[in-house]
């Protein structure tokens, strides 16, 4: 970011116009300073008894008599004349003098100067006394122009230099069309005079009165409405500022002169009406009051221009100069105000309090008002004016202070560009703030050594050879300050060429260093805060990215499991990250069976989760489209999709399976992902052979079919189980795996069980190198129905599907787990009566059909030995054991059945029969004795 | 199936024969007790002994066909008995009575002797 200062310097002048413009001020100079020379001359020379002098400025022989015969003095009256005409011409001159010194190349300051040389002459220079008395230099001094309210006033040099004036101040251009019509027309009608002087039409003095008037005031009007226009309507704020001052100046002039020329000041002639007694004193003071109030406002011309050119510096004049002047003015004003008030206050004093009082009270009011009010006035311009102007010390420290506790960059950069502006005056003055506009000046760059040297200290670029520099000089910059803070470069300074003639001095020099030393840590500081906001806001929004890819993730897995009847479901899913590249499904598909996936995509993070959510999609829409049921037609078919949709060095392993909820048979395929486990009482890993999906096209999958076995479970996982580490940098591995499921005998809970023991392995503060994903199958042998009650040990759990010879399995397998526990006699009992609860669990629960399976249950309790035997049937009544009717068996009226249940009530100590609405579980109870 | 069950008939006497089970008796055996009974109750045999010495398993769909065999030969008027139970199968008779038709002997000369 860069901010700049930047002047119109469109009106300088060069070559021949230039000198031709200085020939003329000079001429005008030479003209200017031979008519005050012989008018002053004259006026002091000449008979001072009624001074009568300039214009309107003149006192009039009547007040003249008057304030000599009840005011003044002869002296005192004289005294003041001469006063206000020498210090007036002198303001004029000296003002316009210097303006021209300082800038003679501007031609709108020549210009202002010509009118401030030949207005100060015009008014206060006393030529129509030297008119009048010596008739030599009359043309002299009406070409030059006598300030007195009349049309032939216009057509003097005076006159048309401030009507061109009023048009052209400050920018050298008309600021409207008809400012342009007024020049020509005026200029016409002076250049036709001044060429044809006996042709009445072009003098304006023989024109009839109404037309003098509108002549007259017409120009007047215009120079005002002038400058009042390009105030409001043209200028800019900047400008605006400049000209405020010299507005309201000529406006006060013009109104004031206008004002005394319509209302002819002469009480005792225009304003008898018999209400007013006219005394010939009060005539005098009126009229000495409008003479005062017309020398003020003509004053306040020079004074006006002067404060526009030095406040705003559009024009550098000499400081010291300045202020000489404006006090020297302010001095004179303000002494003239006084003497002329204390008179009148001491005069009427004297007449009614008697004589010397007069004198007295003059002296008292002279001496007691006259220090404290220049000094207040004095005051008061100075803090409005130069307060800033080289206080180096006040305007640093004031920086510093401000600056101290701001942490907003933007606003340190305008408050800094701001102090150098209005201190040094550049014509530009840019900030380039490193973090900020990194890389913004290719210059500044190949500078950053020469400016880390320096470190705070202004480098005039004229003295460096390096070609940065010189490119820098050639874009208009002349000093480049380095905003060096823990000897890193915060940002550069750069200038341009000072407003005004002179180059930066020594004392800029500091002031720019002192600057610099104070805002670099805090613009170093305000840059690190800024950072550190945005890159916390940064990571923020990442974040919450991240957690939104997690959560519509999360929305890919399956929001429930599958409800299948036989099969027990479970499924884990951790990922790594926020995101990961793993993935699981259920399909259902069209025929009832259902689709169980594990996919793992390389790596992790949200590329792999990008990759991982397309892959779903495919897996989903050919899983279900009609003909490609089968495992390996389907991994086929979205290998084939997925190539041209993965990126090259990214693959995709996955399991697909289909299982058959109802027979058990699960057939599957496998592109590269971790083998399927099945176990029951002992674990093992079924095969299928296919590469990665995303490789390569037109891969064929190996299909494989397997049975699960009521009792059995399946796992599929993904590589980021087995592949963990601990801490020493073992892998997890699938023989700790397969070992740690196959000793676990109770399945319940395996999943959650499985992550624990993975934490445990990986040490807690490692969290997962990878995701991890689980699912596991589990066909039901027939529930288990509701966990063992507390306090019960369960001894041996397993599951026989409805063939024949269940029955003798199942009665010799608890016959031998609960040989320990009671004696030969009881175990055979037991073991009749399993094998007949088996039996009905076959046949009556299970209808016989060899894919529903029976649960066995055994556990102790102390002095209890329990044997439930689930089945899936639903039984609606309780059978009752039947009562061993031979004849009626024997008859054949009764089928041999029943004798199941009475065996087992005789073979046990307690039979219960639980029935539910999928399972019915007969538990058998044996007491133990010892 | 034929391993779990092996059923050989002998003929002691003129009377009587003698079906020696050895294995598990069950809802498999039907066929072979048919066909060992039908072997048994040839020309003029009048007592059927089942020796039980060789019975490793018997269930109660196994006793259901004891029970068939049973109905066939009062059918026949032949009589049916048994020897070499355990206790355990004893009480599994008793309790379902089924010793009340088929009668129960300690020894195949016991049972023999009977007839």
């Amino acid at each position: 970011m860069t901010t700049s200062l930047v002047v119109d310097r469109a009106t300088t002048l060069e070559g021949p116009s230039l000198w031709l413009v200085r020939a003329g001020w000079f001429a005008l100079a030479a003209l200017v300073t031979a008519v005050a020379a012989a008018s002053f001359d004259a006026f002091f020379g000449g008979d001072l008894g009624l001074v009568e002098s300039q214009g309107a400025l003149a006192v009039q022989p009547e007040l003249a008599r008057q304030l000599e015969e009840r005011l003044l003095g002869a002296g005192v009256l004289k005294a003041g004349q001469i006063a206000v005409h020498v210090t007036g011409f002198v303001l004029f001159f000296v003002t316009g003098a210097l303006l021209f010194l300082r800038k003679s190349r501007d031609w709108v300051a020549t210009l202002s100067s010509a009118t401030l040389l030949a207005a100060g002459a015009a008014l206060f220079a006393p030529s129509s006394v030297l008119a009048q008395t010596r008739p030599d230099w009359e043309v002299a001094v009406h070409s030059l122009g006598v300030f007195d309210a009349g049309p032939e006033f216009w057509r003097s040099i005076a006159g048309v230099a401030i009507v061109l004036f009023a048009f052209l101040f400050p920018e050298g251009r008309f600021a409207a069309k008809w400012m342009r019509v007024v020049a020509v027309l005026f200029s016409a009608e002076v250049v036709l005079w001044a060429i044809f002087p006996g042709i009445a039409v072009f003098d304006v003095a023989e024109w009839p009165e109404s037309l003098q008037v509108v002549w007259t005031l017409g120009l007047a009007l215009a120079v005002v409405v002038a400058q009042v226009y390009r105030y409001f309507r043209v200028s800019s704020t900047h400008v605006r500022s400049q000209t405020r001052l010299v507005v309201i100046s000529l406006f006060t002039v013009v109104a004031v002169f206008g004002l005394i020329w319509i209302i002819d000041p002469d009480l005792s002639q225009n304003f008898d009406l018999g209400l007013v007694v006219v005394t010939p004193r009060l005539q005098a003071i009126y009229d000495l009051n409008l003479l005062s109030l017309l020398t003020l406002a003509v004053v306040l011309f020079p004074v006006s221009i002067v404060v526009s050119v030095t406040r705003y510096r559009l024009w550098d004049m000499d400081l010291i100069l300045n202020r000489a002047l404006v006090y020297g003015t302010l001095t004179g004003v303000i002494g003239l105000a006084l003497v002329v008030a204390a008179v009148i206050a001491g005069n009427l004093a004297e007449s009614t309090l008697g004589p010397g009082f007069g004198v007295a009270l003059t002296g008292m009011l002279m001496v007691g008002l006259f220090q404290p009010l220049r000094t207040r006035v004095q005051s008061q311009v100075d803090r409005r004016f130069y307060r800033q102007k080289y206080d180096a010390d006040r305007t640093v420290d004031a920086f510093a202070e401000r600056i101290r506790d701001q942490s907003d960059v933007a606003e340190l950069e305008r408050d800094l560009i701001d102090v150098v502006g209005e201190t040094l005056s550049p014509s530009a003055v840019d900030l380039y703030l490193e973090l900020v506009d990194e890389g913004a000046s290719a210059e500044h760059d190949a500078l950053a050594d020469v400016y880390l040297d320096a470190g705070n200290s202004p480098i005039p670029l004229a003295a460096q050879s390096h070609a940065a520099a010189i490119a820098l000089v050639t874009k208009g910059v002349d000093l480049v300050v380095p905003l060096v803070s823990h000897k890193e470069l915060v940002g550069v300074l750069q200038l341009g060429p000072r407003l005004g003639d002179r180059a930066y001095s020594g004392l800029d020099h500091q002031l720019l260093r002192r600057l610099a030393e104070s805002a670099a840590p805090v613009i170093r500081y305000a840059q690190l805060v800024e950072q550190q906001a945005e890159q916390a806001a940064e990571r923020q929004r990442l974040q919450q990215e991240l957690q939104l890819a997690e959560s519509i993730q999360r929305d890919l897995l399956p929001k429930d499991l599958p409800q299948l009847e036989g099969w027990e479901l479970a499924a884990h899913y951790q990922p790594a990250r926020e995101v990961s590249g793993d993935l699981y499904d259920f399909i259902e598909l069209p025929d009832g069976r259902w689709a169980v996936v594990v996919a793992d995509v390389s790596g992790k993070g949200v590329p792999a989760a990008m990759v991982m959510a397309t892959c779903r999609s495919m897996l989903r829409g050919v899983a279900t489209a009609s003909g490609t049921r089968e495992p390996g037609r389907v991994l086929e078919r979205v290998n084939d999709l997925l190539v041209p949709d993965t990126p090259e060095s990214m693959f995709v392993t996955c399991l697909y399976a289909v299982v058959d909820p109802v027979s058990g048979v699960l057939s599957y395929a496998n592109a590269g992902h971790n083998l399927p486990l099945i176990w029951s009482d002992e674990i093992r890993e079924v095969k299928a052979t296919g590469m990665p999906l995303g490789l390569m096209p037109g891969m064929k999958y190996e299909e494989v079919e397997v049975v699960i076995q009521p009792g059995e479970s399946l796992l599929l996982y993904s590589d980021g189980l087995t592949e963990a580490h601990d801490l020493a940098g073992q892998m997890f591995g699938k023989p700790r795996l397969m070992t740690w499921i196959r000793d676990r005998r109770v399945t319940q809970g395996l999943l959650g069980d499985l992550m624990a023991e993975l934490a445990e392995f990986t040490a807690p503060a490692n969290g997962l190198e990878d995701d991890v994903t689980l699912v596991a199958l589990r066909r039901l042998s027939a529930a288990t129905g509701p966990a063992p009650p507390p306090g019960r040990v369960v001894v041996d759990e397993f599951t026989l599907s409805s063939e024949a010879g269940a029955d003798r399995i199942a009665s010799q397998r608890v016959g031998s787990v609960v040989g320990a526990l009671i004696d030969d006699r009881q175990r055979e009992r037991l073991e009749t009566a399993v094998a007949e609860a088996t039996l009905n669990a076959v046949e009556h629960g299970n209808k016989n059909r060899p894919e529903l399976p029976v649960h066995f249950l055994v556990a102790t309790a102390p002095g209890r030995l329990f044997v439930s035997i689930t089945d899936t049937g639903h039984l609606e009544e309780v059978l009752e054991s039947q009562s061993p009717d031979l004849e009626e068996r024997l008859s054949g009226e009764r089928s041999p059945r029943g004798w199941g249940l009475l065996l087992i009530e005789n073979m046990v100590d307690e039979v219960r029969t639980i029935a539910g609405e999928t399972h019915t579980t007969v538990e058998l109870v044996v007491h133990l004795h010892g | 199936m034929t391993e779990k069950l092996i059923l050989a008939v002998r003929r002691p006497s003129e009377s009587a024969a003698v079906i020696d089970i050895n294995g598990e008796v069950d809802a498999t055996a039907d066929q072979a007790l048919v066909a060992a009974y039908e072997e048994a109750s040839a020309d003029g045999v009048v007592s059927v002994i089942l020796n039980f010495t060789g019975l490793e398993y018997m269930n109660s769909s196994g006793i259901g066909l004891l029970v068939t065999m049973l109905i066939r030969a009062n059918r026949n008027k032949q009589r049916l008995c048994a020897y070499g139970l355990t206790d355990h199968y004893r009480e599994i008779f008793q309790l379902t009575r089924i010793d009340e038709a088929i009668v129960v002997y300690g020894s195949e000369a016991e049972a023999l002797s009977a007839g």
